[in-house]
């Protein structure tokens, strides 16, 4: 199984970079080959909160075990990651009642697999599990196949269930989440693009509409950077001018799988 | 659409408290007289609304810039509220409120143990007023002052959430009839919508009944009340939101923004219903 990836963000309109509270994995441009499950992890912290940035990177990082899923084992070590973090932090008063209502964000994760040498069969399974918006598509020869979780643009909500570092408000969420996970195949030539809602939404609309948004995506994914603006920002500046999305953090991780 | 702008610190909002000083705030809520003294129990909510509003724009380790605050008393004198170091500003960024208190006290606080119990936590309770009681209700004078502070805010943040106006008070305006600054005031706007007033009436009487975002004059029970009601905004959709969630019902979509004869409860539910803001980013 060989997979190539690419990795992009880009945080909203009026924040810099270190606002940003999308955190992903794998990052950047790369490749990878081998026999061994391949994982990736998106997470959407949330605004409203503190610290969502942090815990948003510490849930990326929990699920990077290729043999592990999204339990809540894993989400345990994040949390008490999470928590040890912030005690050791001196925070002013309001930081302090603020930090109470813990931090929160989506969380999508997904696993590929190839098919056992022996069987001959190309290809292989795949897995994926979210919690919130950020979404899952699966395109096969310029046709998208599957879309996770969210089926239909008009779905996506203001207000997603997250996940929250403060174990006893997720209950409603581990009594669910085996039902809202899902599986396919997948065939050598094979993309799959994972989003955070912004893009999503918008990739979603434009499919609905008849439109062809992955020839937009992949044309804008093949641009060289200029000025220090990449193919990937400059089409996301151009979706918010146009009010085609909302102005938030926007991250895509693009697959090929061969 | 109105009131669907984003609340972010490039295009920030205003929430303007106007609070009853005048003499008959000294006698206790709904007049029984084992209640805190209403300038008591006002001072007490607002110092928990300013709170929760710096908490609301608490990102980390800092406070931004989403909106700004303001105080305008109203009794023997009327004019800016704030005191400490933000004495006789009009209106302030509440990150400036934050580092500016005129005290933090440490309340303790009544959580579940989480095995069917309470304990007491200590919790931080910052001060920003101490109750006044003093002179007549100079309302009139209260809404053309912050019609003339906010009539030069919505020149300068045009594309910005509109100002919510909350004005707090136990009795009928003592210089006029309000209803026409009220509707100057309301007809201020951003390209967002119009200034929104809502009005909540602490309750004198223990018979009298609340009457809580009402629909329709009719059921108000007496002149100074129909008054109050034609000063008030209609609910914009987020409070309509806030106020089905906090009540566990729906209102009806033309409920008016006034709280009349209001309980504690009451109040304090009409301070969150006014202050907890829209698509803050």
């Amino acid at each position: 199984m060989e997979i190539i990836w690419q990795s992009h963000t880009l945080a909203k309109d009026g924040n810099c970079q270190e606002e940003n509270e999308d955190a992903f994995s794998p990052n950047g441009n790369s490749a990878f080959s081998g026999e061994e499950p391949f994982i990736c992890a998106l997470a959407d912290g949330a605004t409203r909160t503190s610290f969502s940035s942090l815990w948003a990177n510490l849930l990326v990082k929990s699920l990077a075990d290729p043999y592990l899923g999204l339990t809540d084992s894993a989400v345990s070590t994040a949390q008490k990651e999470w928590s040890q973090t912030i005690n050791e932090m001196k925070l002013p008063w309001h930081a302090e009642e603020k930090v109470k209502q813990g931090s929160f964000s989506t969380l999508l994760w997904f696993r590929v697999t190839p098919n056992p040498k022996e069987s001959g069969e190309p290809g292989g399974p795949w897995e994926a599990t979210a919690v919130g918006d950020s979404c899952l598509f699966q395109i096969r020869n310029e046709e998208l196949i599957t879309k996770y979780p969210i089926a239909r643009s008009e779905d996506f909500a203001n207000n997603p269930i997250l996940i929250s570092s403060i174990p006893e408000r997720n209950q409603q969420i581990w009594e669910t989440l085996s039902d809202k996970a899902t599986r396919g195949t997948w065939s050598p030539g094979d993309q799959f693009l994972l989003m955070t809602d912004a893009l999503a939404c918008w990739f979603m609309r434009k499919t609905e509409q008849g439109n062809m948004p992955i020839q937009k995506l992949f044309c804008a994914l093949q641009q060289p950077e200029v000025s220090d603006q990449s193919g990937f920002e400059k089409l996301i500046l151009e979706l918010r001018d146009s009010k085609a999305i909302k102005n938030d953090d926007t991250s895509l991780i693009y697959i090929t799988i061969n | 659409m109105s009131y669907q702008a984003e609340i972010s610190r490039a295009n920030p909002t205003c929430f303007l408290f106007l609070i009853d000083h005048s003499s008959s705030m000294s006698s206790p809520l709904m007049g029984v007289q084992d209640n805190p003294r209403k300038a008591q129990f006002v001072m007490d909510a607002l110092n928990k609304v300013l709170q929760n509003l710096v908490i609301l724009a608490s990102k980390d380790v800092e406070v931004r810039r989403y909106y700004q605050v303001g105080v305008i008393g109203y009794g023997s004198s009327v004019g800016p509220a704030l005191g400490g170091n933000l004495s006789g500003q009009e209106l302030v960024w509440v990150d400036e409120l934050y580092a500016n208190p005129l005290r933090i006290e440490e309340r303790l606080r009544k959580e579940s143990d989480g095995a069917g119990g309470f304990i007491e936590v200590k919790t931080k309770f910052a001060v920003w007023f101490d109750p006044i009681a003093n002179g007549n209700t100079p309302m009139c004078q209260a809404l053309q002052l912050a019609h003339d502070i906010l009539y030069r805010w919505v020149e300068e943040y045009k594309f910005s959430y509109p100002p919510t106006v909350i004005n707090l008070t136990d009795g009928e305006s003592t210089d006029g009839d309000p209803r026409p600054i009220a509707e100057s005031l309301r007809n201020l706007s951003t390209s967002d919508g119009n200034v929104v007033l809502l009005t909540v009436h602490a309750s004198s009487n223990p018979l009298a009944q609340q009457s809580f975002f009402p629909n329709n004059a009719e059921t108000l029970p007496d002149d100074v009340s129909k008054i109050m009601y034609e000063m008030s905004s209609q609910l914009t959709p987020n409070m309509l939101q806030t106020a089905s969630e906090l009540l566990g019902k729906p209102l009806d979509q033309n409920a008016k923004a006034i709280v009349y004869n209001a309980e504690i409860s009451g109040i304090i539910q009409a301070l969150e219903i006014g202050t907890r803001p829209a698509n803050m980013r």
